[in-house]
């Protein structure tokens, strides 16, 4: 059977000593930076990206893959004995994590969201197993017109989706847009918005930009956040085990909510973080006793908790399959992928079997890998959260400095991520979310070209975008998505409220988050 | 709370000033027709959309009471003059020295740390760093302001 041919060559590929040192490399630095708050997986994969120029692409997306989904383990771990999310799909975790560890039962929490990372984790990759080549099929019909777009609804839904004002988000995307047509223009070889400046012929560095806005706009926030507990509670081996009703009760949440995960982590614009909040929805409206929620229940705990892990895994389905991707997270890795000269999209399969198949089978070896991290080496993640802050974030932000400047041995870059950095603030304190202008700045360049490559061949007829019925469907889709936030947003304001994206969960503290 | 919303006015107002900026630069390069687009085409379309956004954001702000805009200043303007610092000095006084003054200038604005610690902390991790980058990962970068 094909499907096992292709499962045969990725383990071959998989298991390879460099491969597995990298998947381990990865998932550790995975834990660690979701384990920290204040900096998430999206900073550390740029933060990865100048030192993957120097080693094999399987392995390279193989580590930035294990820091992505090793950090939606380790985020739960500061949600439940700190009560600060480790990254923003964990913030849910908060809500009856922190109180189980107040009623002595942090171990029990801990173990309990390893166990549903886990199932969800692997859920995720089945999905990948089951539907990619499905959807490579499909993809290989795509034209430039389908991608295009294909690409605009993405970039539509994740800016309105998330959290923030669904106005502000598309500005934010447009801006991203703009910023990728800094550069050289490849069609032309015009310079465009180069201010006669030779380092700006390549652009602004996709480094600089996703370090200056997720990494030094961060850092200042988080600077003024006192921590103010240190953990106390010892976490023993033992007392992690779970009771058999707690496993009981886990056992439905934790399918739901890997389902949930798997659906939305392969949507455009949604991710573990919407997943996690939707799953959490449905399991106190499918509860037998609801008031359990938000007091230690521990179906509010397994179910997000499996579902942001399936996300997590899933959401590497469009961007591998089609080459779209659904998150600014994602993004980077299609830049990473870009930057090794392979071509993300339904040809990555056919033209690279072994990092593709590869690639999944080193999900499931980074999944266990990340159990056994994340149970027995739970001291580890504990005695690096009581390191205050304050010694922690210049640390944190030298080493983003080596990162920009080790990618072009250029100061400039560094001014360039100081500048981002400020901006990157001050338009978050003018609450505009700073993952679209990634996701905008990323996608420019292919969407200039689709779009360029889709009018030459129709003629200059602009009608081609609607007379393809694929394409046509996704315009449907993507118009469906406007009116109804046009309606929301004209809603709130007849109300003389401010409009607000889907996730604007008031009860937990998820500042200036991630949104993957 | 202020009297009108003045977050999303200046929000609004960015936008448009960006927008409207793209625009005419980008006039300077060819925009070309449809059916072959020139290097001008995007900027120019992207410039008007997200003028007319800045818009949407900005005009409705005006009949709605707001937040007040408080960026914290100290924290922001620490670490991002640690970052200048850095790329101004590098080149000229070396890994070591350089990383030391950054990580001094950036801990300022930590919460509860005495000048003493301050001190320490950036001999640390101006060490950690050698051993990790130029040590350890071999990056060529001028350590000593004698070096190279």
């Amino acid at each position: 059977m094909e499907l096992l041919d292709s499962l045969l060559l990725g383990f071959q590929s998989a298991i390879r000593p460099t491969i597995l040192m990298y998947c381990f490399f990865g998932v550790f630095l995975g834990t660690v930076v979701g384990v920290l708050p204040g900096i998430g997986p999206l900073a550390a994969i740029s933060l990865l990206l100048p030192i993957t120029y120097h080693i094999e692409p399987t392995a390279a997306i193989v580590m930035l893959a294990g820091v992505y989904y090793g950090a939606e383990y380790g985020g739960s771990t500061a949600s439940i004995l700190l009560n600060l999310p480790g990254t923003a799909a964990n913030a849910v975790t908060c809500l009856d994590g922190h109180p189980m560890a107040k009623n002595g039962r942090a171990g029990v929490a801990l173990f309990i969201v390893t166990v549903a990372s886990l199932f969800g984790g692997m859920s995720g990759v089945l999905a990948m197993i089951l539907f990619s080549p499905a959807i490579v099929e499909i993809g290989l019909s795509f034209g430039p017109a389908e991608y295009f777009s294909l690409m605009v609804l993405g970039l539509v839904a994740a800016s309105t989706i998330s959290m923030g004002s669904p106005v502000k988000g598309l500005a934010m995307v447009v801006f991203g847009l703009l910023l990728g047509t800094v550069g050289t223009d490849i069609n032309s070889g015009v310079p465009r918005f180069d201010f006669d400046l030779p380092e700006m012929m390549d652009g602004i560095s996709m480094v600089a930009l996703a370090m200056g806005l997720f990494g030094i706009s961060e850092i200042a926030n988080s600077i003024p956040l006192s921590r103010g507990s240190k953990i106390t509670e010892k976490i023993t081996l033992r007392s992690m085990l779970p009771s058999a009703k707690d496993y009981k009760d886990s056992a439905m949440p934790i399918v739901r909510g890997s389902l949930l995960g798997c659906f939305f982590g392969a949507l455009p614009g949604t991710g573990a973080s919407v997943a996690s909040f939707v799953s959490y929805a449905v399991e106190k409206r499918v509860a037998k006793d609801p008031s359990i929620f938000g007091r230690g229940a521990i179906q509010g705990v397994s179910a997000p908790e499996a579902s942001n892990n399936a996300a997590a895994q899933t959401a590497f389905i469009p961007t591998l399959t089609l080459g779209i991707p659904g998150s600014a997270t994602m993004a980077l890795m299609l830049g990473a992928l870009i930057i090794h000269g392979i071509q993300p999209g339904p040809m990555l399969m056919a033209e690279h079997p072994e990092m593709f198949w590869g690639l999944i089978i080193s999900f499931l070896i980074g999944n266990i890998i990340l159990v056994i991290l994340n149970i027995p080496l739970i001291g580890i993640w504990v005695s690096l959260l009581n390191i205050p802050y304050r010694f922690l974030y210049p640390a944190m932000l030298v080493f983003i400095m080596m990162g920009v400047y080790s990618v072009n041995n250029s100061t400039f870059d560094v001014f360039v991520i100081a500048l981002i950095g400020l901006i990157g603030y001050l338009l978050a304190a003018l609450e505009f979310e700073p993952a679209p202008l990634l996701l905008g700045f990323i996608l420019g360049p292919l969407m200039e070209e689709n779009l360029r490559r889709a009018l030459l061949l129709s003629r200059g007829d602009m009608m081609t975008f609607i007379d393809r019925p694929i394409s046509m469907w996704i315009l449907v889709l993507t118009a469906a998505i406007l009116i109804w936030t046009i309606v929301s947003v004209i809603r709130s304001l007849a109300q003389n409220k401010k409009p607000e994206g889907e996730l604007h969960e008031d009860n937990v503290s998820v500042k200036n988050a991630e949104i993957d | 709370m202020t009297n009108k919303d003045y977050r999303d006015i200046l929000g609004g107002l960015l936008m448009i000033a960006v927008g409207l900026f793209a625009a005419i630069y980008a006039q300077r390069y060819d925009a070309g027709t449809l059916q072959r687009m020139g290097p001008g085409f995007f900027p120019i379309a992207l410039g008007i959309i997200l003028a007319a956004l800045g818009l949407i954001i900005m005009i409705p702000a005006f009949f709605r009471k707001g937040e007040k805009i408080a960026p914290n200043w100290r924290c922001i303007g620490w670490v991002t003059l640690s970052v200048v610092v850095f790329g101004a000095l590098l080149n000229s006084l070396g890994l070591i020295i350089t990383t030391a003054i950054m990580t001094f200038i950036s801990s300022i604005p930590g919460v509860g740390m005495t000048m003493k610690s301050r001190v320490v902390l950036s001999i640390c991790i101006a060490a950690i760093t050698y051993l990790i980058f130029s040590f350890g990962l071999g990056m060529i970068i001028p350590v000593w302001p004698w070096s190279y």
